[in-house]
């Protein structure tokens, strides 16, 4: 027995011993770097062959675009590019910013414009938005040094918008050649205002200022994008000083926040919208729905005003009619014509439509769960028993589901994106050859294209205003919130960010 | 002897193949990823030419010869998210992975095969009652729960521990911790009634009436009869130190295999989840067989049944 309390003792000291130099190894805090807290694995840092918001958070500090939005008015403006104009309606000449350096010392010129799109429209290289570029671009020439022609294969409104997205870097073509698309994707090289360190796969990525930017050198050196998947963790390293910034915060995460000492919440409107489809044409079989007057129903059944008070404790905007406010062609005026909140008319409007005593329904929902509970409660005081379908972080599956045409009643999605303007949104969903298409309404889709063809801002103005009324008069969808994107950040810190993605140029630290 | 391993071998070999053959299946049966990998701009005739393309659209038994043939040459393909080839991707997760259930499982057995003894030789004890309502307490507590509430007290409150990440030993405490913990209780039982077996033999009691001294009887002739049993529970239980992993690496942001088969099945990034799964039974039976041949290296009576 003696024996054994003697090596018990030991063990312990051991233990006590090792954990207590393990203990006091902690780094000092340095204001010289950032960290920032990634919700999911990082894919591709390819920006091109990505679709992913993480991707594109950290792609977003490496490379530059011809054109970038402006933050003020969402539209864009001259990038590396530095002045464009039209030949006619299929030619774009666009010229270019001179003096920028790759980070590995390569020049940018036209014909590194030339080999990025060149590279994407390329079948054998697989890139993930081969399919949206070969459908837009027919041919790039090189005129001189710094001057490029696009020739588009239809007359494309929205290409300088599209040329200011983050997936469109500029990438090195030598380097490229040299290595290869997969070792590029894994060790990216841009013109942007921070160069690629390290990544540590499932970790971490590291990178640190480009000394030689052309549009300003970054005042913070060194910024680390972490990979923390659960919510609470990712909290509890920002209050502890960890990470000074944790990006789509939840509302139990922005309670948390707010009473912290350390950290604060930054809210900034974001272009996401989220709605309710209605199947209107019973798609996935017979439905309720494919009547206007139930479809009318839940949009006066919703308290929306309230879900944005109470459920996301005032974190939102209203949302009217399928554009949030950021967009182009948004006409705020459509706001009027929306049912407003009036559970006595949706109990009318039900019994108008043969429902006077409500009836079944589903509601397929892969986000915002509490939001849609809600919507639950607010459907079910009017009689429509609404079961909820939640696919959790399942959204693949869901996604499936709705382009087979298989989700019944309603399904709950959100659309944000980096182009501002509907022609990179609409015609997704309501274009007549769109998977995602429950309405199947040839108008709204001729005026749809129509715009993605009219050069005249005044007109496409219309066209959208028309489309924004016929969606809303006929309640294909039920617009719930316009999201604001939601940060945690270090008190310390000024954060800048564009919707959902920080800017991390333009941050710095308080002294 | 060798007759056992080559039978258990062969028991081994057709499990995997069945576990593979399942995967498949399950994979097949929910449907062709081709919705996530393409971007919103795909047309309906995009979309077919892609499934042609990757081949979905082949009879069922093709798609699965095809990829019988792959798994056979270790080709797992290249991850649809990553596009960088899979084995790749798990061979830079192996080692956190390895070295997290490495210390789980030395954590779980410091402090499970001590408390089994100690419960065992002074069974129905107020110490036996204390230690069998720990091993009930930690069998309860889900894995999460615990990971959560450890990182609010010990990296929160108290600012000792690192929260999350592994990038000194220091990170390896909590997750080691958490893992460990749901081990225990079932190597502490087991320990425990196996001990309990062994101090009721003959043996031991001639030993007493020898006068060697306790320690010497409950460590050498004791423990060293009883550890069999617990050994055996302890391979296999290395499925359980799997999923626990998948768990613990989620919670603590360990940069592990478990993280990448959660993101991987949640991004629908179907070779990746293939491998993973198919590599995990392999440990799994791996792991089993381990047990069974080493309990009949050490047991005669098993050897030779």
């Amino acid at each position: 027995m003696k024996q054994k309390t003697v090596i018990a003792n030991r063990f312990l000291l051991g233990l006590i011993t090792l954990a207590t130099i393990l203990i006091f190894t902690t780094p000092a805090f340095s204001k010289d770097s950032i960290t920032v807290a990634l919700g999911t694995r990082l894919g591709s840092l390819d920006g091109w062959n990505t679709a992913a918001m993480v991707d594109w958070t950290v792609c977003n500090q490496i490379y530059d675009s011809l054109y970038i939005l402006d933050p003020t008015t969402f539209r864009p403006k001259p990038n590396l590019a530095v002045s464009h104009k039209m030949l006619d309606d299929y030619t774009w000449q666009i010229k270019l910013r001179k003096g920028v350096k790759f980070h590995n010392g390569e020049s940018f010129d036209a014909h590194s414009v030339k080999f990025s799109f060149e590279r994407v429209l390329d079948p054998e290289r697989k890139l993930y938005n081969q399919v949206k570029w070969s459908k837009v671009i027919e041919k790039i020439d090189v005129i001189d040094d710094f001057t490029i022609q696009i020739k588009t294969k239809k007359p494309y409104v929205v290409l300088i918008e599209n040329l200011a997205t983050l997936d469109t870097g500029m990438v090195p073509p030598n380097y490229i050649r040299e290595k290869g698309d997969s070792y590029f994707s894994s060790h990216p090289v841009g013109t942007g205002p921070y160069k690629f360190a390290s990544w540590k796969q499932g970790d971490r990525v590291e990178l640190v200022a480009n000394e030689n930017y052309w549009n300003g050198i970054p005042k913070i050196k060194k910024a680390t994008f972490r990979i923390i998947p659960e919510a609470s963790i990712s909290t509890a390293e920002l209050i502890a000083g960890g990470v000074d910034v944790v990006g789509r915060m939840r509302s139990e995460q922005v309670r948390t926040v707010k009473k912290s000492k350390t950290a604060k919440v930054l809210s900034v409107l974001s272009n996401r919208g989220h709605f309710i489809q209605f199947d209107s044409i019973g798609r996935a079989g017979k439905s309720p729905f494919q009547n206007i007057k139930v479809r009318q129903a839940v949009y006066h059944a919703i308290n929306r005003p309230a879900i944005i008070k109470m459920v996301l404790e005032g974190y939102g905007k209203d949302l009217n009619g399928p554009l949030s406010s950021t967009y182009f062609g948004f006409d705020p005026s459509v706001a009027d014509l929306e049912p407003q909140y009036n559970p006595e008319k949706a109990k009318k409007l039900l019994a108008e439509a043969g429902y006077p005593d409500g009836f079944n329904a589903q509601l397929s929902v892969y986000e915002q769960k509490s939001v849609y509970e809600a919507v639950q409660g607010f459907l079910s005081k009017v009689g429509i028993n609404t079961k909820l379908n939640w696919y959790g972080a399942d959204l693949s599956t869901l996604v499936q589901l709705r382009n087979s045409g298989k989700v019944k009643d309603m399904g709950a999605y959100s659309w944000g994106s980096v182009v501002y303007d509907p022609d990179y949104f609409l015609p997704y969903w309501f274009g007549m050859d769109s998977a995602r298409n429950y309405m199947k309404d040839q108008e709204i889709s001729d005026w749809l294209a129509e715009a993605g063809r009219e050069f005249d801002e005044a007109k496409r103005k219309k066209l959208y205003r028309k489309v924004q009324i016929k969606i809303i008069e006929n309640a294909f969808w039920v617009p719930v919130f316009n999201e604001k994107a939601l940060y945690g950040v270090n008190k310390k810190l000024n954060l800048v960010a564009l919707g959902e993605f920080p800017q991390l140029r333009s941050c710095s630290w308080q002294d | 002897m060798k007759t056992y391993i080559i039978k258990k071998l062969f028991i081994a070999i057709l499990t995997v193949i069945g576990v593979i053959t399942v995967t498949f299946l399950l994979l097949y049966l929910s449907g062709d990823p081709v919705a996530t990998i393409l971007p919103p701009e795909a047309s309906a005739a995009d979309i077919e030419e892609f499934r042609e393309k990757m081949g979905f659209n082949q009879p069922i038994i093709v798609q699965w010869a095809q990829f019988f043939g792959q798994v056979a040459q270790f080709d797992f393909g290249e991850s649809y998210i990553s596009k960088q080839p899979v084995i790749a991707l798990i061979s830079d997760r192996a080692p956190a992975s390895l070295i997290l259930t490495a210390a789980g499982f030395l954590v779980s057995i410091a402090i499970a095969i001590p408390l089994g003894v100690i419960s065992a030789i002074k069974r129905f004890s107020i110490i036996d009652n204390i230690v069998t309502l720990f091993a009930l307490l930690g069998q309860a507590m889900p894995i999460y729960w615990l990971g959560i509430l450890l990182v609010i007290l010990f990296g929160l409150r108290l600012g000792w521990l690192p929260i999350s990440g592994n990038d000194t030993p220091k990170h390896l405490i909590l997750p080691a911790i958490t893992l460990g913990v749901s081990l225990i209780p079932i190597v502490m039982r087991m320990t425990r009634s196996a001990m309990n077996d062994v101090l009721e033999q003959d043996y031991i009691r001639t030993a007493k009436a020898f006068g060697i001294s306790k320690a010497s009887i409950f460590v050498k002739y004791g423990l060293k009869n009883a550890i069999l049993p617990v050994i055996a529970v302890v391979f296999v239980q290395a499925g359980t130190l799997l999923s626990g992993a998948v768990v613990t690496e989620t919670v603590f942001a360990w940069p592990g295999l478990g993280r990448l088969a959660t993101t991987a099945i949640l991004a629908g990034d179907y070779p990746l989840v293939r491998a993973l799964v198919i590599l995990s039974t392999v440990f799994v039976v791996f792991a089993n067989l381990m047990g069974d041949i080493l309990i009949a290296k050490l047991d005669a009576r098993i050897r030779f049944n």
